[in-house]
């Protein structure tokens, strides 16, 4: 059935809709219903049902807070759509914002994948009275300080091993502080870091990334520190984008992910990569790197500067780049096995390794290679770049 | 998973017990607190829940309030839940949307000097169980049809026995037997203790039963190679070997009389099993005379024919009946049956490790088994007690108890367990040894005798007063000495060293599983540290194991003797009755369930399965709960990394509804 | 006032729950604190509850199963025995570790040993004070 909606008459905005304004959904040059959004979707080529298009329109028509639960939670808030978007409406936004506001009213929990490991544990950690020991999985050898001029911003890194056991998470934080230390800086691992509040915001909680954030925001400003190094994507994402909205601006503190850091280290000549590392690979763009924070190239620099590695681009790269196929841990379904295989075997046709620059690509891939759905599978393995770039120290 | 968004009336019903809560318990500020929660539309109390009046009155709220939940606030579930929950069906409600609040033995009774506390307690257990029941889905308990038919895995008494009985109630079973003949140990046990009557006399009629019964189909010299579960039905892939002798056969033996294998200068020698190596057999035999079926069959392993490039055909040549037939082939057959009995026996240690007490290295050394073939009239020394080494009489007889039982945990050359009959088939033997030749020497070396059952310690009681002599202590050594095996062996009740010079030496060895642990694996059976199958529960469910339909018996599941084998093989046939039943299981429905929509095939909940109740179905990628086999533990729902399956009325929303209810931090967002 | 700790007790169905209903019956008391969540098995047990537990503010968290060898479900108390070391190391990292976090076994018939056991686990949890997420300190 076909409708003429006369857009012009209803896309002044407006609070019908619910949505927040400031998103400027419905601007004069809003959705224009192309489909591009949806053609380009990777959740909606293994679920025809699922389309931005037509949540968009339905939220034109009045309907935005009678989204569907599938709706609401299935979106990976990749930014696929908003890439190719025309208008470039901004969809990941306006599900965020609209989980923030129907949450409270599900009658049941927002999905939390893999046992609601990640939202309980940021929920612990938003409390006030919290007193963690964050250091255990640092190991010997390595050297970290109580204060200094960078500080190492690890997240979720020292809890992650405990649930997602077929990962090294850890030995990604390993491997940035031994970076590290051979460019002559002893980073700040401190106990009073807090999870980013990534999920959170992008679940809909925003009381709890609200506390996380101000929390973190405090100690960090407060340390003295000038560099904020993090070598998850998502982390990275949230301190230099979010983090101001609510904390207002960083004041001589620079945001930066571990790749921004390599890469300045190797061209200030304080970091040399002596060992061939002799393997073929190719770079996955993580969504909060890539396309919500459009770092496409630090990566890449670093990895054409491993000496013996031949690094090989997928078909779709930067910001055509295809998701992990999970989305702040609360969309993970009978779907998401379909996108990670269609991508693992776009990586396994161009290499045999595929390096991640977030530890939840990591994880995610890695979860799909450790349960075999299918037989056989890709014949790949993942690497985290910081790992590959510690291997190159030599 | 969904849980219902509709607007909830949800009865609370408070007990008084008669004192047991209300006396703690504030029952009016319990009341009160129950009727404030969320879909709460009734909450009252009763003196005593559980009395017609109670039921009643839960039956009178639930038609005329249309209640669609109901928390009842008394005794544990333990008690009362099935009833409350059958009352609540015939008054219209599902029955699975009723939980109990254990506000007595959890609340009143344990906190029954502090009052407020017991109080506030109860009013948070009810909160939380509200909270449950808020998130409960009506659930439907449906049926399955069972594969009708029996298979029973093993033919000695245990499997015979069950067999039989199983056949009288009038079920289809398969005994399958991996030997060529029925009777398995008993067969060749002599006698038995503590009555001393003879084994095969007793064993004969119940094997010519089995036999002859028309709703027991044997089959002999077969093996399950594989057995496949799909819901209510085993479906088993069993392996007949080929006899190379066919029906025709009339049992006259002349292929055994000119089979030249075995024979003084035959290149090719074996050992019988039924003599258990104290003789040879030829490659065509029959393994004792009152085998059933009474056929023959050729060993080719053994025969010259298919050792030596068909060199030989003396049986084809000989047989009047023409019976030989050397172009049979192994036939497969597939059972399909609803229900499986394992009953595979024991196999006797092998002492050979253990170098002191010299076994294997001596022909005058013998296991208790081997020995009672000696005892056997028409055994290979026709029922003379006798040196092996030089045929002549055995003056003086050593027992030594315990060989390979009740050793050191960790001690890879025997077993921690105790094998049970030992000590009685020692007693057995040496009494029957002194009624024979009253002049022989016994001497039974023990640590503890063991006799337990009916009439066994009356039975060793006689053994002593025949002059069997008893030793408490083991020996440290047994070796040749002058013609004779000398025992040394301190004996702890004279504090004296004793070096005992015999004749033989028999060693209670012993009883070991047989090898089944292909067999296990498709039945998906577990063993128990001691090697034996595992049974469902070593007290209270000895002869079900966690898999639904396969039952064990015997001494498949431990070393037992033959009474108390005939009781398990009793109590497994009529579990296997029991559940083959009116052809229809009706299926608990608080079990696991797959919620497609999120199920990533990942394999994590195949994995820690340990009833083979879920399969990842090869096409959909999506994995299915077999709700015939399923118990409902729940290791699959803490595994699974999209939470697709969940254990019914324990999901992890309504488990968390009640910690959260519990909680003592404020209600949260 | 003394702080009393508040402690969510799991308690499988066929032991651990059934030896809390004999330790009632028997008249052996223990802290109103313990609080008793019923499971069919410890198999059951996520780490998430044992998180969760944690998140809203009990000080401590007990896991009361069948005995190792026992359970009814043949092997789901060895699961939760392993989950439950994954979450230790995520307890301790998050400082809520020094024993906060206890699997035991009680059989059906081990009344006195559920009473024991809860009895002393509250003691222990007395003794390390309230957990560091209470933001209220109610009795």
């Amino acid at each position: 059935m076909t409708e003429t909606v006369s857009l012009v008459a209803v896309a002044a905005p407006s609070g019908r809709t619910g949505v927040d304004p400031a998103l400027h959904v419905l601007t004069a040059e809003g959705c224009i219903q192309c489909n591009k959004c949806t053609f380009s979707c990777p959740v909606h080529r293994v679920d025809v049902l699922f389309s931005p298009r037509k949540v968009i329109l339905q939220a034109y028509l009045g309907g935005a807070d009678d989204v569907n639960e599938r709706d609401l939670w299935a979106c990976l808030t990749c930014g696929e759509c908003q890439a190719v978007c025309p208008t470039q409406v901004p969809y990941p936004g306006f599900i965020r914002a609209q989980r923030e506001k129907l949450r409270p009213g599900l009658d049941r929990a927002a999905p939390c994948k893999h046992g609601g490991f990640k939202d309980i544990l940021a929920k612990i950690m938003a409390k006030p009275g919290l007193n963690q020991d964050r250091r255990a999985w640092i190991g010997d050898g390595l050297r970290v300080a109580d204060k200094g001029d960078v500080i190492y911003f690890t997240g979720c890194m020292p809890y992650l091993d405990g649930i997602f056991s077929y990962c090294d998470s850890a030995g990604i934080g390993r491997a940035a502080i031994k970076i590290m230390n051979a460019a002559g800086i002893v980073p700040v691992v401190a106990n009073a870091e807090r999870c980013c509040g990534h999920d959170a915001l992008w679940n809909g909680d925003r009381t709890t990334f609200e506390t996380l954030a101000r929390a973190n925001a405090r100690w960090i400003q407060e340390s003295g520190a000038k560099r904020l190094v993090t070598t998850c994507a998502e982390c990275y994402y949230m301190l230099k984008h979010e983090y101001p909205k609510v904390a207002g601006d960083w004041d001589g503190v620079e945001v930066l992910h571990m790749s921004e850091l390599i890469e300045g280290l190797l061209k200030e000549g304080r970091l040399k990569f002596a060992r061939p590392v002799d393997l073929q690979v190719t770079y996955q763009d993580p969504c909060r790197l890539g396309r919500h924070s459009k770092e496409y190239d630090a990566p890449r620099e670093v990895l054409k500067a491993i000496p013996g590695l031949t690094f090989v681009e997928m078909d779709r790269v930067r910001e055509n780049s295809m998701c992990c196929g999970v989305g702040a841990y609360s969309n993970c379904d009978a779907a998401t096995k379909f996108m990670q295989q269609e991508r693992l075997e776009e990586a396994a046709s161009k290499a045999d390794h595929m390096v991640t620059a977030c530890p939840h690509c990591r994880i995610h891939f890695s979860c799909y290679l450790d349960g075999r759905p299918v037989d056989p599978l890709p014949d790949l393995k993942i690497v985290d770049l910081t790992e590959l770039a510690a291997q190159a120290l030599g | 998973m969904t849980e219902p968004a509709t607007k909830r009336r949800i009865g609370v019903f408070i007990c008084h017990c008669g004192g047991n809560i209300s006396d703690v318990v504030d029952i009016e500020a319990l009341r009160r607190s129950a009727a404030t929660h969320d879909d709460v539309a009734l909450a009252t109390d009763s003196r005593f829940m559980c009395s017609n009046e109670g039921q009643g009155q839960l039956q009178k709220e639930i038609r005329e309030k249309g209640l669609d939940g109901v928390v009842v606030a008394c005794c544990t579930p333990k008690m009362y839940e099935d009833l409350f929950r059958e009352k609540a069906e015939e008054a219209g409600m599902n029955p699975y949307l009723l939980e109990i609040a254990n506000i007595r033995e959890q609340c009143s009774y344990a906190h029954r000097h502090e009052p407020a506390k017991a109080t506030a307690k109860a009013k948070l257990i009810v909160k939380a169980q509200v909270e449950k029941v808020r998130k409960l889905r009506p659930l439907e308990v449906k049926t399955a049809p069972i594969q009708p038919g029996v298979a029973v895995i093993g033919g000695g008494i245990a499997g015979i026995h069950a067999s039989i009985l199983l056949a009288n109630l009038g079920h289809k079973v398969t005994l399958i037997e991996k030997s060529p003949t029925i009777g398995g140990n008993m067969a060749r046990s002599v006698k038995t203790f503590p009555t001393d009557d003879c084994a095969m006399c007793t064993l004969s009629p119940k094997m010519n039963e089995a036999y002859n019964h028309r709703n027991i189909e044997l089959l002999t010299y077969a093996e399950v190679r594989d057995a496949a579960r799909s819901p209510g039905k085993w479906t088993l892939t069993v392996e007949k070997k080929p006899r190379y002798v066919t029906d025709a056969c009339i049992g006259c033996d002349r292929c055994t009389e000119r089979c030249p294998v075995s024979t003084a200068k035959s290149p090719i020698q074996v050992d019988s099993e039924w003599d258990q190596g104290l003789a040879k057999r030829k490659a065509i035999y029959i393994p004792f005379s009152q085998a059933l079926p009474q056929l023959w069959t050729i060993d080719a392993d053994h025969c010259f024919y298919f050792q030596r490039n068909r060199a030989c055909r003396v049986c084809q040549m000989v047989c009047p009946a023409k019976a030989i037939d050397f172009t049979m082939k192994p036939e497969t057959l597939t059972v399909d049956v609803g229900a499986v009995i394992v009953a595979t026996g024991y196999k006797e240690y092998d002492p050979t490790p253990l170098a002191h007490l010299g076994y294997g290295r001596h022909p005058d050394i013998l296991t208790q088994m081997q020995f009672a073939r000696m005892m056997d009239a028409v055994g290979p020394t026709h029922g003379e007690i006798v040196r092996r080494s030089d045929g002549n009489p055995a003056d003086t007889i050593v027992m030594v108890q315990c060989v390979g039982s009740r050793g050191a945990p960790g001690d890879p050359n025997v077993h921690e367990y105790c094998s049970r009959v030992c000590c009685m088939v020692a007693v057995k033997h040496a009494q029957l040894i002194k009624k024979a030749r009253p002049e022989t020497e016994v001497y039974i070396l023990y640590n503890d005798l063991r006799a337990y059952g009916k009439g066994f310690e009356e039975y060793y009681a006689r053994s002593m007063e025949l002059g069997v002599k008893y030793v408490r202590g083991l020996p440290g050594k047994v070796h040749p000495h002058r013609g004779k095996l000398l025992v040394d062996v301190d004996d702890m009740l004279t504090g004296r060293r004793l070096g005992l010079p015999a004749d033989l030496v028999v060693l209670s060895a012993a009883l070991e599983p047989n090898p089944i642990d292909g067999l296990l694996a498709s039945l998906h059976l577990d063993k128990t540290a001691d090697g034996f199958v595992k049974e469902y529960h070593a007290k209270i469910n000895p002869t079900e194991t966690a898999v639904k339909g396969v039952f064990v018996a015997g001494c498949a599941q431990g070393p037992k003797d033959i009474t108390d084998t005939i009781s398990q093989a009793g109590a497994a046939a009529m579990s296997a009755a029991v559940f083959l039943g009116s052809g229809e299981m009706t299926l608990n429905p608080v079990v696991a369930e797959v919620d497609p929509a999120l199920c990533r095939a990942c394999d994590r909940c195949t994995e820690v399965c340990g009833f083979d109740a879920v399969h990842v179905d090869p096409e959909r990628l999506i994995a299915i709960v077999d709700e015939t086999a399923c118990t409902g533990c729940g290791k699959c729902a803490v595994v699974c990394p999209t939470d697709a399956i969940a254990v019914r009325q324990f999901t992890k929303p309504q488990i968390v509804a009640s910690i959260d209810a519990l909680a003592p931090m404020a209600v949260a967002p | 006032m003394t702080f009393e700790p508040q402690v969510c007790a799991f308690a499988c169905n066929w032991c651990g729950y059934s030896a809390a209903d004999q330790a009632g019956a028997a008249k052996l008391e223990y802290p109103a604190g313990v609080k008793i969540v019923r499971l069919m098995c410890t198999g059951m047990m996520d780490p998430y509850y044992v998180l969760r537990a944690f998140e809203r503010e009990f000080d401590g968290v007990l896991i009361i199963g069948c005995h190792i060898g026992s359970c009814h479900y043949g092997t789901g108390n060895v699961q939760a025995r392993d989950e439950m070391a994954r979450v230790s190391g995520v307890l301790n990292a998050l400082g809520l570790g020094q024993g906060r976090l206890l699997v035991d076994a009680a059989s059906a018939s081990e009344g006195p040993r559920f009473a024991k056991l809860a009895n002393e686990f509250a003691e222990r949890v007395r003794k390390l004070g309230p957990s560091p997420l209470r933001e209220v300190i109610a009795q």
